[in-house]
């Protein structure tokens, strides 16, 4: 475990100086994902301040929703970028590469690559969570503790978006292509997050809450703070269905690991 | 006749991956209910009070409408690929051909448009019109000129994306800003109930050419005058497209080996 550790440390450092030798690219790439983050927030703003709110729920609470979303999903987004791009090792083979290390190959595909760019997806949706802390602060609709949870949160959250992410790319070891099945399990379900689970049909509910638990990632615990509803058992969940979500989804990595096939030649 | 070789081959190109965009059309389709829920949870009162169409079973239907559209006029392919051609030195076998380079684009890309058209627009109105309701056109004339002239906007721009690689590296950063632009260009969002202070800001811009305006003349809230925008967006960006790729064309450096 230590050892794995330290290994992924070396590795990772060096996938992060060789991203180091275009500092622009580093600077100019983060500016814009965070503006993207912020530009899908302003229309929403938008929305919001000519209609007031979503299904009562006020434009600083749905930015509590979107900023936690955003802070845990850059967080994958930076450490996890290989398995968003995992089709490209199945279709072309470079799977085979990671195999005949003697480290379990996920460590290896993570150590690939550190996509610093992405943080700037989590800098502005954390920029957004502390815009809305204060306006529910202000207001006196938040308790005092919430600025020590919400962190704990986002790790939660980024672990979730992490087991939807791995269980995603196993699936390639079945089904070989995945990039059109990463808009039904990570990107929609992403989207349908922020806003507030009550607005939706009764079968999209169940479906966020059980086998694509996103709602897990924000609404269920921000639902409590905000006082909205539900118990304080929701704050101690994320974490715990975080935990279940990723052991699931690496068991089934492990799984489709066995019967992976390279390509042929 | 040659334009339409392009076109046809790739129209064909794109046909072999047919099955592939019929999921994503699902998700897609997905992304529209999104939309139509949230414009469900806002107070009906309050909806009513901003004036003009708008309420309830009408944003079901403007949702429905260009979740379709943004197929044909958002979602094309990044800088319609000249970008590539020109980091791997084809644009220059491309401009040395008795054809115009930026027609010889548009047309191929055209195709892709096309593409989109009957087999992601169509299927997704067909998905919506059996769950949730797809609009008649209400001028079909005007509407199919209207998404016409958005296309043809939506494919001049994402050009300009393309071609800029000849003094860039980073064409996606200028991609990404592009695409940045689904908040004001009335996808789901009506241009008119943006805040008042960013209106006429988002009006000034080519980019309701691609949604607001072929949405509100397909749904019948405007006339034929609502075409003269996009007459005007077509015209002015032809003829920044063809000056750019002149530039351009005296930029080329060939590598020879």
């Amino acid at each position: 475990m230590r050892q794995g550790w330290q290994l992924y440390r070396t590795l990772a450092a060096g996938a992060i100086r060789a991203r180091m030798q275009y500092r622009l690219d580093f600077v100019v790439t983060n500016l814009i994902y965070g503006f993207l983050v912020a530009v899908d927030f302003i229309a929403v703003g938008a929305l919001l301040h000519r209609f007031g709110a979503i299904s009562g729920w006020n434009v600083y609470e749905i930015a509590l929703l979107f900023g936690i979303s955003g802070v845990a999903m850059g967080l994958v987004r930076t450490f996890a970028s290989e398995l968003n791009t995992f089709e490209s090792y199945i279709v072309q083979g470079d799977f085979d590469s990671l195999l005949v290390r003697p480290w379990p190959t996920l460590l290896m595909l993570l150590s690939r690559n550190v996509d610093l760019g992405r943080l700037g997806m989590s800098l502005q949706g954390a920029l957004i969570t502390v815009l809305g802390l204060r306006g529910l602060a202000a207001a006196g609709a938040v308790p005092w503790w919430s600025l020590a949870y919400l962190p704990l949160l986002c790790l939660a959250g980024a672990v979730l978006f992490l087991a939807l992410m791995l269980a995603t790319a196993a699936l390639a070891f079945w089904v070989q292509r995945i990039d059109e099945f990463q808009v039904f399990t990570i990107h929609a379900p992403q989207n349908a997050g922020y806003y507030p689970l009550q607005i939706y049909p009764r079968w999209i509910r169940l479906l966020l809450t059980t086998l694509l638990p996103v709602a897990y990632v924000n609404y269920i615990p921000v639902r409590y703070l905000v006082g909205r509803g539900g118990s304080p058992l929701d704050l101690a969940l994320p974490p715990l269905v975080a935990a279940a979500a990723l052991a699931a989804a690496y068991w089934l990595w492990r799984i489709g690991e066995q019967r992976y096939q390279s390509t042929g030649s | 006749m040659v334009y339409y070789l392009l076109a046809a081959g790739t129209f064909r190109r794109h046909l072999q991956y047919r099955w592939a965009h019929m999921i994503n059309n699902l998700a897609s389709v997905g992304f529209g209910y999104i939309y139509m829920a949230v414009w469900q949870a806002v107070a009906p009162e309050r909806l009513a009070a901003a004036g003009g169409p708008y309420n309830h079973a009408f944003m079901v239907q403007y949702i429905a409408l260009n979740q379709a559209l943004l197929w044909v006029c958002f979602f094309l392919p990044a800088g319609l690929g000249v970008q590539g051609a020109i980091r791997t030195g084809q644009v220059a076998t491309d401009m040395q051909k008795p054809l115009p380079y930026f027609p010889m684009v548009m047309a191929r890309e055209g195709g892709t448009v096309f593409y989109h058209l009957c087999f992601r627009a169509l299927p997704m109105a067909l998905v919506f019109a059996l769950t949730s309701g797809f609009p008649a056109p209400r001028q079909p004339l005007a509407a199919a000129v209207a998404v016409g002239l958005g296309a043809y906007v939506a494919l001049c721009l994402n050009y300009l994306v393309g071609i800029s690689g000849f003094w860039t590296k980073e064409v996606r950063w200028l991609h990404w800003l592009l695409y940045s632009t689904f908040g004001i260009n009335g996808a789901w969002l009506p241009v008119d109930l943006l805040p008042d202070a960013l209106q006429p800001v988002a009006l000034a811009l080519p980019f309701p050419v691609q949604m607001y305006y072929p949405a509100t003349v397909w749904l019948g809230l405007r006339g034929p005058e609502a075409l003269l925008p996009g007459l005007a967006w077509a015209v002015a960006l032809t003829w920044i497209c063809v000056a750019v790729t002149g530039r351009g064309r005296r930029h080329l450096e060939v590598q020879g080996g």
